[in-house]
């Protein structure tokens, strides 16, 4: 038996995204019914866990506007960003700064008051500082405050779609086992990219650079629902600290640090890009360290400060734990695991500047979504979804559940607790992981794409077939691994379509080495054909520019 | 079937037992799903899901204040527990295995009682609206009363007796639970914003229609407030029904002369025959189906009742009254050789050939109570004299309508009430939010148990003694020394565990812990 609930406004995943859209559902319209499903606990769950130290792109009145942050998107995306999506987010930056900065979000100040805007792209001043440890826990509180109703622990599953139009989901708890549906006028999609996709470069499958509970449902289910899906030849590499997989390169580098490489030659300032550091690092000057024992002691006190309070709090016992000390010491930086994102790559359901997906009722936000707009797209994005969904649903009738829409898939969710096959499913996802390294994370070519599409179908298969349930609260991993295996073929997929390398090392075809923006300045979009979810349309859909 | 490889992984969460109190705030938070709580047996077997450990531990460690906040996390009526709680968290403690006795978890909770700091904060929050009325102000009502008025909503209480604390108030002796005790808690209600009429019976004052009509929901939590009549002893002078003689003794206490014989093998004929002792009765025996070992009364109450000289005579069931002789009843008695039948229902059998004749100047009967449930006029489903209803969400078969306490089926003690007036009172606030009854409610997953515990932490202190045969209070309540001795024998047993080596290392739980007890380490494999 199913729970059913019903609601206005249902939303997937409480992360910055889904937190956002949640409070600005309840401000358009108070009266209407908010649900959020969220795999975890919305108050530290998503990405940021719970702090940021950088506010990435803002237009700071005074220093920067969208019309300006445009040509920076072209140059970050190379081209592959749509000016009317992008616009509408970054316009909206500054008046996200303000809403949160009154609710306590700490923005430090120069000493004449002003916000302090640090220089990372090459043109134009966009990133503004922020240094909130607490920031995921405002959210979630004010979010519950506007009157949202929350179900913690339930992973959304599957969207239901009837004549065309989203009209709920399915959530699965994944400390009992029960499914909920609920029902709804629209839906907003903020359940994250895959950060589990290829194998950690550290051998532990948690120890991913992105948040490992992201595992491609968003992308799975809006998939299945037949919307629109881009980017997903993204496939990016960070990087980041050797062994733990944390950021701090940039934090320190616009902090006065600079990086070196194995000959203890200086990286060019210019360079700094990730895409730029990866081809360096391919090149074999690899590997790279960030130096900063020429700073003096206050320069590094702020850096620590930040990396060990607000960025990844446990930078700071890793480096003492191996009795290293910024002083003395450089920190060794290299690729993390390949992963699919929206939020820094441009991975995702295709939406517009309404966060609209191209499937009435159905919104999305964050990494979920192909904008890449760091933690400010995420937040403005949630809350322009919300606007839209509010106004989409304004005459709407409730849409009645019916049972016979998701009957298959609940039985199925019954088959797979009793599944008793030989193979764990941390086995199984290890094995599907190093096989995505292997053959869709770059250098990409024809011959290994192929390969990826024919272990595709037979991971597919041996999912249904061998998998066993050592643990019995595994259930729900299997359905994570089965949103993993979509999302390698859907990423296979548009890697082959797009025969040209872009993006430094997140695409690069060694049979296609070229940049070739006379034929492919598109979006390779990818939509379900047919039944099965291992047959795709693929469209290419020239960037569009204001 | 195979393995989960990165359950090879060493565990990187390191808790410091010195300052854990096993409050499980870290598993809630973890994202990923990794923490679970090893939980301690005394938190698991409260059925308010209190957590012993942690006042227990916080009197070890002197934050009073802490600890009885994790009572009102719960519940604000710590002076109603503290009094006449059974507490199953003191039969399954760990320390049992080390010296045979549990902490006694309740005296200090009575220990916290006289010294807390603060009482609960009874300021409603604006979470939810709707209009309640709970019908019945025992335990079970006063509880579901509390929850939604702190949550916002509008309650009104229906209690047919002059006074709130139901049986507690009626029945409980002033030796048990003082009568400013009671008032004091009971008048939480009104500082909360329940309104509280007194005197309103339904079925005779109101109609459950009508509340139906008046309310979006109603909670039925009525008691019981009848004894169950043996038909041998219709008619009988001299005879009376404990709940009867208990009430009566509470109101207009009297003097009793002679011998009292009290028929029955619980806690309330326990208390009627130390009542009766109390009043001055020469001679008080307890007449109990059962054996010593098997008396459905607590081991505690029993060695009271010994303390003040009642005599017990187990294995006995009522044959038939012998009528009057002067100012003495008799009754016949007859070999009781099986309480429970093979299905462990209660169904003695007896040794007719086996029977005595005694006599006293007055018999109470004991023998247990039953539900007035005339009112429900055949609108909602009954099992055995009992509202029917969900286990989980506690609702009757009548829509918006719940049930709870001794009402319904299932143990009869006032945590128990406390528990279901708090379960119906969650169901009524999902159910004014539009949100699905039963869903997620079950989070037994969260915890392990059965763990393996230290036996040598702890001190080796014995168990206070706090026994006062004959005074005012039956139990005194621990000097502050004897408090800081019991709550040293804890073995703080709860603990979290990383357990399914899914750590991203993100650091909530550590954040989350208000006791600053765990620490995330770094995976070796990255380390």
């Amino acid at each position: 038996m199913t729970h059913v609930i019903h609601s206005d406004v249902l939303i997937l995943g409480g992360g910055t995204a889904g937190t956002m859209a949640a409070i600005r559902a309840r401000e358009c319209c108070p009266s209407a019914k908010v649900v959020v499903f969220d795999k975890a606990d919305i108050m530290y769950s998503g990405s940021i866990a719970a702090g940021m130290d950088a506010f990435n792109v803002t237009a700071v009145p005074g220093f920067s506007t969208a019309e300006e942050y445009l040509e920076t998107a072209h140059g970050a995306c190379e081209e592959i960003v749509d000016d009317s999506q992008c616009y509408a987010w970054v316009s909206r930056t500054w008046e996200m700064v303000q809403k949160i900065e009154s609710w306590g979000v700490l923005f430090p100040k120069d000493k004449d008051g002003k916000n302090i805007v640090l220089d990372v792209a090459p043109k134009g001043k966009f990133c503004l500082a922020i240094l909130e440890p607490k920031l995921k826990k405002i959210l979630a509180d004010k979010a519950y405050e506007a009157g949202a109703t929350v179900y913690n622990r339930t992973m959304a599953l599957d969207l239901i779609k009837r004549d065309g139009r989203v009209i709920g989901a399915i959530g699965l708890n994944t400390r009992t086992g029960e499914t909920i549906v609920c029902m709804a006028k629209a839906v907003i999609l903020c359940a994250g990219g895959t950060a589990r996709f290829g194998e950690t470069t550290n051998g532990y499958p948690y120890g991913t650079f992105d948040f490992p509970g992201n595992t491609g449902e968003a992308y799975r289910m809006a998939y299945r629902a037949g919307a629109k899906l881009t980017g997903f030849e993204y496939t990016i590499v960070d990087y980041s600290v050797k062994d733990i997989n944390a950021a701090g390169l940039h934090i320190s580098c616009t902090r006065g640090a600079y990086v070196v490489d194995a000959f203890d030659r200086r990286v060019e300032e210019n360079a700094l890009s990730i895409s730029d550091l990866l081809s360096v690092h391919d090149a074999g000057r690899g590997p790279l360290r960030v130096r900063m024992q020429h700073l003096p002691e206050k320069n590094i006190r702020e850096i620590e400060e930040i990396l060990f309070t607000t960025e990844r709090p446990v930078q700071g016992r890793f480096f003492a734990n191996r009795g290293m000390d910024f002083r003395k010491d450089d920190i060794e930086q290299w690729p993390s695991e390949c992963f699919l994102c929206g939020g820094h790559g441009i991975t995702g359901v295709m939406v517009n500047g309404k966060a609209e997906s191209s499937v009435p009722g159905l919104y999305a936000a964050g990494d979920a979504a192909n904008v890449r707009g760091f933690l400010p797209g995420a937040l403005v994005m949630g809350g322009i979804a919300a606007e839209h969904a509010v106004s989409y649903i304004a005459d709407r009738e409730a849409p009645a559940y019916d049972e016979a829409l998701i009957a298959d898939r609940l039985a199925q969710i019954e088959r797979v607790k009793a599944m008793r096959g030989p193979v764990s499913i941390q086995e199984f996802e290890n094995k599907l992981r190093r096989t995505i390294t292997d053959y869709i994370a770059p250098p990409k070519n024809e011959y290994k794409l192929n390969r990826a599409l024919e272990e595709v179908l037979r991971f597919d298969h041996e999912l249904k077939t061998l998998v066993g349930m050592t643990d019995p609260e595994d259930f729900y991993k299997y359905f994570e691994v089965e949103s993993i295996i979509v999302s390698a073929f859907l990423s296979a997929e548009a890697s082959k379509a797009r025969k040209e390398s872009r993006w430094g090392r997140f695409h690069t075809r060694s049979d296609y080495p070229d940049r070739d923006d006379a034929n492919w300045k598109k979006h390779i979009i990818l939509e379900k054909k047919d039944e099965s979810d291992y047959a795709v349309n693929i469209i290419y859909q020239d960037v569009e520019r204001m | 079937m195979g393995v989960n490889p990165i359950s090879a992984l060493s565990d990187n969460i390191r808790v410091d037992p010195e300052k854990c109190i096993g409050c499980g705030i870290c598993v809630d938070r973890c994202i990923l799903d990794n923490l679970r709580l090893q939980q301690a047996p005394c938190a698991h077997a409260c059925p308010l899901g209190i957590n012993a450990q942690g006042y227990v531990q916080l009197i070890h460690r002197g934050d009073l204040e802490g600890a009885v906040d994790q009572i009102y996390e719960k519940t604000p009526f710590v002076g109603l527990l503290s009094h006449i709680c059974n507490h199953p968290c003191e039969e399954t403690c760990n320390h049992c295995q080390k010296d045979g006795s549990g902490v006694s978890i309740r005296a200090l909770k009575r220990y916290l009682y006289e010294h807390a700091p603060k009482g609960p904060d009874c300021t409603p929050s604006n979470r939810a609206n709707g209009k309640c009325a709970i019908v019945g102000g025992g335990p079970a009502g006063m509880t579901a009363a509390w929850t939604l008025a702190k949550a916002g909503c509008d309650v009104t209480l229906y209690e047919a007796r002059g006074t709130l604390g139901g049986t507690l108030a009626q029945a409980v002796p002033a030796f048990r639970l003082p009568e400013k005790v009671v008032e004091q808690d009971c008048g939480l209600l009104a500082k909360a914003g329940v309104k509280v009429y007194t005197g309103i019976q339904i079925g005779r004052d109101l109609t459950l229609a009508q509340l139906r009509a008046d309310f979006d929901a109603v909670f039925l939590a009525t008691g019981t407030t009848l004894p169950i009549t043996l038909p041998l002893a219709q008619g009988q002078d001299r005879v009376e029904y404990a709940l009867d003689f208990l009430t009566r003794a509470k109101e207009t206490p009297a003097p009793i002369e002679g011998e009292v014989l009290v028929v029955g093998g619980g806690d309330v004929a326990i208390d009627a025959a130390m009542t009766a002792r109390r009043a001055g009765a020469s001679r008080v025996t307890i007449l109990s189906l059962e054996q010593m070992d098997q008396l459905p009364a607590s081991a505690e109450s029993v060695r009271e009742a010994q303390a003040e000289g009642i005599a017990f005579q187990p294995g006995w069931g009522i044959a038939s009254f012998a009528g009057q002789e002067g100012s003495r009843v008799g009754l016949e008695v007859k070999q009781c050789v099986r309480v429970f039948d093979e299905e462990g229902r209660f169904n003695p059998s007896y040794d007719d050939t086996i029977t005595r004749t005694l006599s006293a100047g007055k018999v109470i009967l004991a023998v247990g109570q039953q539900a007035q449930l005339d009112y429900l006029d055949g609108t909602i489903d009954q099992n055995r004299g009992r509202i029917q209803v969900d286990p989980i969400s506690l609702q009757t078969s009548l829509d918006r309508v719940f049930a709870g306490g001794d009402t319904i089926p299932g143990p009869n003690t006032a945590v128990h009430a406390m528990a279901d007036g708090a379960r119906a009172a969650e169901s009524i606030l999902r159910l004014f939010n539009g949100d699905d009854l039963t869903y997620g409610r079950d989070n037994s997953t969260a915890f392990l148990h059965d763990c393996p515990v230290d036996l040598t932490a702890g001190s080796d202190a014995k168990r206070v003694d706090l026994l006062v045969a004959g005074a005012d209070q039956v139990e005194r309540v621990m000097t502050q020394a004897e408090a800081e001795q019991e709550a040293s024998r804890c073995l703080n047993c709860g603990k979290p565990v990383g357990h399914r080596r899914t750590c991203w290392m993100c650091l909530p739980c550590e954040v989350a812990c208000p006791q600053e007890a765990l620490e995330v380490g770094i995976h070796y494999i990255m380390a």
